[in-house]
This record gives structure tokens, sequence and C-alpha cells, in this order.
């Protein structure tokens, strides 16, 4: 086995082995998991039945409160009763008091009372109840038909085509800006986290003094390209287990919670955003609309040619990563200690900062000139570039970048190596970036 | 053994940093099979020199010759190096450290466990095999690290101060150590600034300072050469008038036995002995010679004014 092998070998186990690593990995998709979970969760346990009385003084809203999961409306019996008393015996129980006379044009004076305070939720039913009744109230006036005033509400959707050489291809802006962006975010992440792990490889191994010894057997160089590609292996490892275990933990436990109990989330859900009021017919058209709408984002996930973007986006990870780690490792070579690489790695983060606030200007418009600019530049090309492909890249730029790309990463990695064969021997100096720029020209 | 080429040899070697020069035109030759002493102050450049000759830094002008030949990159698994600024990976077990240090100096997988099996049982630290770095002692790292410099039987051995940090019982035990891996044919280059430790071990030495080898050559030719041929006696009785080629320096009385250091300017011990023998009583007669570290000062303060 070659040198580097045998490197890379030491690299990957150790950091595989470590309980850190077992954990994290371990935690990750449970986090990950969580967010979805939980939602479902409490739409599921969120079994506090709250009752709300309606004293419907104007007599306007007879049986318009629509009890839902979660939420009972009761009519209030005309007579007296001390209903402030029940009301502080009674949990979760409210009153809704309707006057007898309001303005139809600025209604006021509707009033509730409870022990509790009135839920987020169950103040927009109570609200677009009655905003619905109003509107139905001064529809009959004006003497409009309900379906009339329905027909001219219009729903307007556009369908995006792209026009290429070999004719039109359905594109889909969503689908793309959301791959485009989720693959610049992972790119940061990765960058970052795993950029990291190799600054700390590098000064683990110098404030340890291990260097000199290692030196001796292998050349700084080698040394290098085995820490960074040993941790590409490590990051690699640990994101493929990620979205596998996400996966596979939301998948049990979607399953685990019954089909039954998830219609009854989505309606619960539907009725949170304040439906309630609307009949059997509606809600199954709004659930058949929220369907549609999965179902389209899926067909214009299809139109975005995966393969391409999967090839591209592996490409530019890798150079990228290479590119980036390369450059810690330099910072790392440096120093005698971690808390001495703020200085020199303002320069490095820098531009991964600038990136990721150009992807967002290059979602708003991914062929404008700082698109082009951007995804040429090698330190920035990983993340911008990445927005932009699903979108469609012309040949020549992109073919210019990947080679940009190539050189930006033989470049960095031929500088990097400079600093790290003198800085892993220098000990007990603080350096500065100038001094850093010396040693590129040392023999 | 010096018709033979020597097996490592230091020409003219040159080595600049921005504002001194570490070493300034060093030459020196080691033949095969010596312990070699490399001394000097701290910052004479030592240190320097040897990770040129560990190809870790580059001369600036000058080469080194390994068995007549440049030294070249696939050198370094001939040579093991043993550095003052030693460590080990501290979360890593003894045993997979060693190992991966031997590995990484050519031996396979295979053969690197064999000799780390071999060295441990040697050095009587098998039960360490999954110790971590970070639960031994200083001198139990020093073992380890001792036994990763060996372990793929480089026929050139560079030590860097391998005593510091040792306990009386360990220094000799590695010092038994470096004697049989001498007897096992191999070179070994011993850098220090402590030179109680070159008397005993060294056959030859080079001293540098102020990046220039001041001092070099066989270690008891350079005793010889140093030596100011003063003997101390000691005596019961009174000392006689002593003819012109000796010279007393020093007289004093202790315990009832008297001390005389004498200067011996022509003739040897046994004409002193001849003149004083019929007036006292010799207790005994001992040459002063020069220890490393006063011909190590003295040669330093020479140069320096």
């Amino acid at each position: 086995m070659s040198k580097v092998g045998i490197i890379i070998e030491r690299e990957f186990m150790t950091r595989v082995k470590n309980k850190q690593f077992i954990i994290l990995t371990l935690l990750g998709p449970l986090l990950i998991s969580l967010v979805v979970i939980v939602p479902l969760l409490i739409g599921m346990f969120n079994d506090d039945n709250q009752t709300i009385w309606v004293d419907d003084q104007s007599g306007l809203f007879v049986n318009e409160f629509q009890s839902t999961t979660g939420l009972t409306f009761l009519p209030l019996e005309a007579g007296g009763v001390d209903w402030q008393d029940s009301l502080k015996r009674a949990e979760n129980t409210g009153l809704l008091v309707i006057p007898e006379q309001f303005d139809l044009y600025s209604p006021k004076g509707f009033t509730y009372y409870s022990t509790s305070p009135l839920g987020v939720g169950a103040k927009d039913n109570i609200t677009s109840t009655i905003r619905n009744r109003i509107e139905a109230i001064k529809l009959q006036e004006s003497g409009l038909s309900k379906s009339f005033i329905d027909s001219l509400k219009s729903k307007v959707s556009i369908e995006t085509f792209k026009l290429t050489e070999t004719g039109v291809e359905n594109s889909s802006t969503n689908a793309s800006t959301g791959l485009g962006f989720a693959g610049a975010f992972v790119m940061y992440l990765f960058i970052f986290i795993y950029g990291t792990m190799v600054l700390r490889g590098v000064v683990e191994e110098k404030s340890n003094r291990i260097m000199e010894v290692m030196v001796s057997s292998v050349r700084p160089f080698e040394m290098m390209l085995g820490k960074i590609l040993g941790i590409a292996a490590v990051g690699l490892l640990q994101f493929t287990l990620w979205i596998l275990l996400s996966f596979g933990i939301i998948t049990v436990a979607q399953s685990a919670l019954s089909p039954d109990t998830q219609q009854e989330i989505v309606a619960a859900n539907a009725e949170n955003r304040g439906m309630g009021m609307l009949d059997p017919e509606v809600q199954a058209e709004v659930a058949a609309s929220q369907e549609d709408m999965g179902l389209s984002f899926m067909d214009e996930l299809k139109t975005v040619n995966l393969p391409y973007f999967v090839g591209m986006f592996l490409f530019y990870f890798l150079t990228g990563y290479l590119l980036y780690a390369a450059l810690f490792a330099a910072v790392g070579s440096a120093v005698d200690n971690e808390t001495d690489t703020q200085q020199l790695l303002f320069p490095i983060t820098v531009p991964i900062i600038i990136a990721i606030i150009v992807a967002q200007m290059v979602i708003q418009n991914p062929t404008s000139g700082v698109a082009f600019w951007f995804s040429m530049i090698p330190l920035t090309a990983p993340i911008v570039m990445i927005v932009r492909i699903p979108f469609g890249v012309p040949g020549w730029e992109l073919a210019l970048s990947m080679v940009l790309m190539i050189g930006g990463f033989l470049f960095t990695t031929w500088i990097a190596a400079r600093i790290y064969r003198i800085g892993v021997l220098m000990y007990g100096k603080k350096v500065s970036l100038k001094e850093i720029g010396k040693w590129l020209f040392y023999r | 053994m010096s018709n033979q080429e020597p097996f490592l040899s230091v020409q003219q070697v040159v080595k600049r940093y921005q504002k001194h020069t570490a070493l300034n035109g060093v030459s020196f030759d080691i033949p095969q099979g010596a312990i070699f002493g490399l001394l000097g102050p701290n910052g004479a450049g030592k240190t320097t020199l040897i990770r040129i000759i560990n190809q870790i830094i580059g001369p600036d002008e000058g080469q080194i010759l390994l068995n007549g030949q440049p030294l070249r990159q696939a050198d370094v698994r001939r040579i093991g190096y043993l550095p003052e600024e030693r460590g080990l990976y501290k979360k890593m077990k003894i045993g997979e450290q060693a190992l991966y240090l031997g590995r990484l100096r050519g031996l396979t997988q295979a053969e690197a466990r064999e000799r780390v099996k071999y060295w441990f049982e040697k050095f009587e630290i098998q039960s360490w095999y999954h110790k971590k770095v970070e639960e031994l002692s200083k001198g139990m790292q020093q073992k380890v690290q001792f036994v990763c410099t060996v372990l793929h039987r480089p026929e050139l051995i560079i030590l860097d101060e391998p005593f510091s940090g040792f306990d009386p019982i360990n220094a000799e035990l590695l010092k038994q150590e470096i004697l049989y891996l001498r007897d096992e044919g191999a070179t070994i280059i011993f850098s220090t600034h402590r030179m109680e430790s070159v008397e005993e071990l060294c056959e030859r030495i080079a001293l540098i300072n102020q990046a220039q080898v001041v001092l070099e050559g066989n270690t008891r030719e350079i005793k010889r050469q140093f030596s100011t041929n003063s003997y101390l006696l000691r005596y019961e009785g009174e000392l006689p008038a002593l003819s012109e080629q000796f010279e007393v320096t020093h007289s004093q009385s202790q315990l009832g036995m008297n001390e005389s250091m004498i200067t011996i300017h022509q003739g040897n011990a046994n004409h002193l002995l001849q003149q004083v023998m019929g007036s006292v009583t010799v207790h005994t007669l001992e040459e002063q010679i020069p220890s490393f570290n006063e011909i190590f000062i003295r040669t330093v303060k020479n140069q320096g004014a």
C-alpha cells in the first residue's frame, strides 16, 4: 500500500472508531427526523379538548360554528346561568359573546371569557367563522349569488417552459430553486465541518510534536493529501449515513402513525388554518389540491435532469472540499494551537460566506453577470454553480468553470503544501499572513 | 576502516535562513558501523543538519552522500530518526501507533506486527500494547518512541538527545540497545549537548558551533590533542625539588595526605615517579584527562573570543 494509502487508512479508522463520531452520526438523523415527526406527534396528542359556549345574542350565527377535533362549540341556552362561576370551575372552557347589534361594515363588540388564554388556532377559527358569515350576509344584501362570486375568483398558475436547441422543455422554478439551494447548503456545511476537522487534525499533529517523526517518513505533501482524503471519506460516510438513517427513521415513524391518524392530522391541520367552516365537499377539494401540489413538485423534480445534477454536485462537492481543505490544512500548519487560528481563518471563511450570500441573489436571477463571475471563481464556484445548475448552464460556461475549478484546486493545494512544509516544523512563533507569504518562496 | 568509503558523507552543506546562516560549509564523514557524536550548544545548527540528512528540508549548497550516492527520497526507509521534539498521537493505542509508523517506513503489515512484538517483548512493554499514549508516563513514551525509530531496521539511526527524560535504569537499558544495534551493523548519529554520554559511547565526534564544524575526529585522538599532560600525585612526605621538565602548578594538604598537580613538559609519568620515589610514599598518580565538557567549553569559548 502506498504511504498516502496508509495515512488515509489511519485518518479514516481513528475517526470512525471514535465514540464522538458514532454518537454524532446516530444523533444527527434523530434530530433531523424530530423536525419532521414532532409536528405530527403534536397533532396526534393535542387532545386537550376545548369547549366554547357561544352566546349568540344577534341570532345571526346559528349553527355557524362547527366543532372540530379539539374544539367544541356549544350554543349557550338562554337563561340566567351564573356563567362566570361555572367558567371558573370548568377547565378548558370559554364563553364567546356576540352582541345583539353590531355594524356589519365595522364589526366590533365580540368578547371572549375564559380562565385560560385563547389559542391561536381557536382564535383563527372564531374570527374566520364570523368574517365568513358577515361576508355571506353582505353578499345576500347585495343580491349577488355565492357561486357568482366564486366564479369571479381565478386561480392562476404559470407553467414555465425552457426553449432549448432541441425544442421545448418543461422546466420548473420551484424544483430548481429547492434543489439548487439545498445543494449549496449541503456543500457549505460539508466544507465547514470537514475543513475544520482537517484543521484540527493538523494542529493536533503539530501540538503533539509528532510532526517531525512523520515528515522524516513521508513527504509533507503526502501527509497533507492523506489527511484530506481520509477525512473526505469520513465525511462522505457520515453524510450518507445521515441521509439513509434520516429517511429510515422518518419512514418508520410515518408508518407507525397509522393512515387513519394521518388523515385526521391532515384534517386537523386544515381546520387549524381556519378552514373548519368549509363543508366536506370543499374540504375534499382542498385536500385534493394539496395532494396536487405535492404531486406537481415531484413532477417538477422529474423535469430536472437528476443524474446530471447529482454528477455535477459530486464534482463541485469534491473539488470544492479539496480546495478548501488544503487551505484549512495550511492554516493548521502555521499555528501552534487551535485558538490562534481565528485571524488566519478569516481569509478562508470570507469567500465561503460571500458565496452563500451570492447564491441567494443567483436564485433570483440565475443568468446575471454576478452569477456568471462568481461561478467562475474557484473559491465561490462550488456553492454558486450548484445553485445555477438546475436552471441550466451553457455548456461552455460549465466547462470553463470546471477547468478553473480543477486548476484552482491544484493551485491552492500547491500553495498549501508549501506553507504546510514550513509551518509544521515552525514552533513557538506567532505567524502573520505576511510571514506565511514568505514561506511560499523557501527552498 | 579508514580506507573504506564513508557510510555517510556531509559535504560543504550550507543552509541560510532570512536573517542568519544555520550551517556554513559543514563537512564530515561517518564510517560504517560507527557511533558518531554530533555535538554543539543549543542553536548551533545540529537540528538543521539532521533535518537535511532526513530530507525534511533541502540544503542551499553542498550535498550529502549515503554509500557514495546522493541522498534520494527512497532512502528515508534506510534511516531511523528520533527527534528531540518527539510526540505520539495521544488518542491512538501505542501498538497501533508503532505499526503505523513502521508501515510508513516501508514495512508490510505482517512485518511490522512481528517486529513490534519482538521489540515490545524486549523492552517488556507488551502489556502496554492497547494503552493509549495519554495513559503513559513520559519515560514510557520515550521507550515506545525508540521502538518506533528502530522498528524498520534502519542502517542509519539518528538520535537527537535520546537520554532526555530517561531515569538512570532506562538510560542504561537504552545505552545497551544502542550498542547492540551498532554491533548488528547500524551506524548511529548521536546529537546532544550533554557531553558525559559522548565519552562512553561515541567513537567519533563533530563539534558544531555557530554554523561551523570547529572540532572533528576520533574521540581518543581529540582527547590526546587536548591533553595538558597534567598529573595528580597523592603522597605522604615531603616533595623533593624536581628537575625543570616537571612543573608543580598546585599543591595542597588534606587529611595528612599531600596532593600536587604536576605538568610534565618533557618525558613521561615514569620519569616523574623515579624522581619522587626516594623521598615520598606515592599513593596514586593519575593523568588529568580533559572531559569532553571541558573540551567543549574551551573550544566554544576560544571560538567566541
